[in-house]
């Protein structure tokens, strides 16, 4: 498998998304914005469906475009009467609109395929695109390196964040322009689709069975990694797509780990309560 | 009034509207460096909303003046800090008391330092969770604590900076009589090293040895201050039969505090 150099750039992209998404998710998580990838997939359609139309690179350009888009979402949700998940469907609606209505404008003068980028094409993944990919995934995590700490501290507490200096607005915006830059990093490895699911499920996963945030970003990171390469890995000798056989893989350790926390928690709640029983008789 | 160089907050005037209502009117109040002032009144009498306005989280207008500067001046001192009367939310994923406890440190100011000082936090983490007693517990999920140890990740947050001005929002309410007088007792050793607490609360009784000023929000319609002063014994009597729209009718105390009329 390693012989080829197509499936080179598939594994090296494929560890890229599986270490960035997991990083970026867990602070949608912990903001309760689990959804907001998926918005960013369909805006990023949008520009897929852009740069089929002025025939220019799909990846930067829908990076530009859900970039933007997050932004708009932040500024729909900050300034006007519109609800969170509100704005995000307002989003959801007019990028997958976009982006069908584009491509098919584009599709008149040359044959075009939103499916590759709808469901991941991780084969054709080309030399810039890694380029692009890793340069853009270093910057994702140098924002984060930088800026992480922020908008955890608001996660937990906005007004005691506020207090401190912390720009509330700007985290928001921030938080919301990386998990657009995520979802194009991975656009070409699990689709537009199912992107989301690579940041949300080993988040999901983790957190069943970790302490702290900490813990959870680690162990969310492993599983990130573990089912990308496992994903990419299988399609190539099953001869079946990437992209869903990631997130299936993703989705059977969250099950896994849901039944050994579970069972953990209750353990120790027992721990508790024969502790409190053993002082109540002393 | 004048500002001296021991009043840690100075508002005159202030003034609160929300959607056109005006719940706060002509506040005027003064917070020494060193004491504890409680903030007393019946519910919707605008205590917390006057803890939002002077930290800048609510628009007001009127004068706040932190430190003798101007307002939000005191963002940057990093001298402030709030414990609100609950966890604020109930996060998805699971954060460690160690980890709620350090996140006081973050602040735009050492956005780039944050990575020199690891000892320094991890010394002062370390003391924050001892003087709360909370350091066997500085491995688990702050959202599985009972209700009493939240309220003391919540101080541990609150001090482990070295904040020396702390705002209070009811850090008594629904805790049962042990955890108030173990909270009480921490609040006392804050105000021993000489930390300043501004404290919301609907009664004295669990804190009145500590207390050096109360100031009393009342009023019918829009709220204002009807009482600042030393916590006399006639105005708690007042307090807690929940009228202080009758306090003008009651004596001047002998003690600092002046009577304000409706």
């Amino acid at each position: 498998m390693l012989s080829y150099d197509f499936m080179q750039r598939a594994l090296i992209a494929a560890m890229v998304v599986g270490l960035v998404a997991p990083v970026i998710g867990v602070h949608l998580v912990q903001r309760r914005l689990a959804l907001l990838g998926d918005g960013m997939g369909h805006v990023a359609l949008t520009g897929v469906g852009i740069s089929f139309l002025l025939q220019t690179t799909p990846i930067p350009t829908a990076l530009v475009v859900a970039v933007a888009g997050s932004l708009l979402i932040e500024l729909i949700r900050v300034r006007s009467r519109a609800a969170g998940d509100l704005a995000l469907a307002l989003l959801f609606y007019g990028g997958i609109a976009g982006g069908v209505l584009l491509s098919s404008l584009a599709g008149r003068t040359r044959p075009v395929s939103l499916s590759s980028y709808l469901f991941g094409a991780v084969s054709t993944v080309t030399r810039n695109d890694l380029t692009v990919l890793i340069i853009t995934s270093v910057a994702a995590l140098a924002l984060l390196a930088v800026f992480g700490a922020e908008m955890f501290a608001l996660s937990i507490d906005s007004d005691s964040a506020a207090i401190r200096g912390i720009r509330v607005q700007l985290m928001g915006a921030l938080l919301s322009a990386l998990a657009a830059v995520t979802v194009v990093i991975g656009m070409r490895i699990v689709g537009l689709l199912l992107v989301s699911a690579i940041m949300i499920v080993p988040v999901a996963a983790s957190q069943q069975v970790a302490r702290s945030f900490r813990g959870t970003m680690m162990g969310a990171v492993v599983i990130g990694l573990v089912c990308c390469v496992s994903g990419v890995t299988a399609g190539y000798y099953f001869s079946v797509p990437p992209g869903p056989a990631i997130v299936l893989l993703a989705l059977v350790i969250f099950a896994v780990a849901a039944v050994v926390g579970a069972r953990a928690r209750s353990s120790a709640a027992a721990r508790r309560s024969r502790r409190f029983a053993e002082s109540d008789v002393s | 009034m004048t500002v001296t160089h021991s009043n840690v907050l100075h508002t005159h005037g202030l003034n609160v509207s929300v959607e056109g209502a005006r719940v706060l009117h002509n506040v005027s109040v003064d917070i020494m460096s060193g004491t504890c002032t409680a903030l007393l009144g019946p519910n919707g009498s605008g205590k917390t909303t006057f803890i939002r306005a002077v930290l800048g989280l609510i628009a007001s207008s009127g004068e706040v003046r932190w430190f003798g500067a101007q307002e939000q001046d005191y963002r940057a001192t990093g001298r402030v800090s709030l414990v609100p009367q609950l966890l604020p939310a109930a996060n998805a994923v699971p954060v460690s008391v160690a980890e709620f406890v350090e996140s006081a440190f973050t602040s735009p100011a050492n956005r780039l330092s944050k990575w020199r000082h690891r000892a320094h936090r991890a010394q002062a983490l370390h003391s924050a969770l001892s003087r709360v007693g909370l350091l066997d517990k500085a491995d688990r999920p702050v959202n599985a604590l009972s209700g009493g140890e939240q309220r003391r990740a919540l101080f541990a947050r609150a001090i482990v900076t070295g904040a020396d001005v702390v705002l209070m929002d009811e850090p008594l309410a629904g805790v049962d009589l042990d955890h108030q007088a173990q909270l009480v007792a921490i609040m006392s050793s804050m105000l021993e090293s000489g930390a300043t607490l501004v404290v919301v609360a609907h009664e004295l009784d669990a804190m009145a040895d500590i207390v050096d000023q109360v100031v009393l929000f009342g009023g019918v319609g829009q709220s204002s201050v009807v009482y600042q002063g030393a916590p006399s014994p006639e105005v708690l009597h007042r307090h807690l039969a929940h009228e202080p729209h009758h306090i003008h009718e009651l004596q001047r105390p002998e003690s600092t505090g002046s009577m304000l009329e409706l």
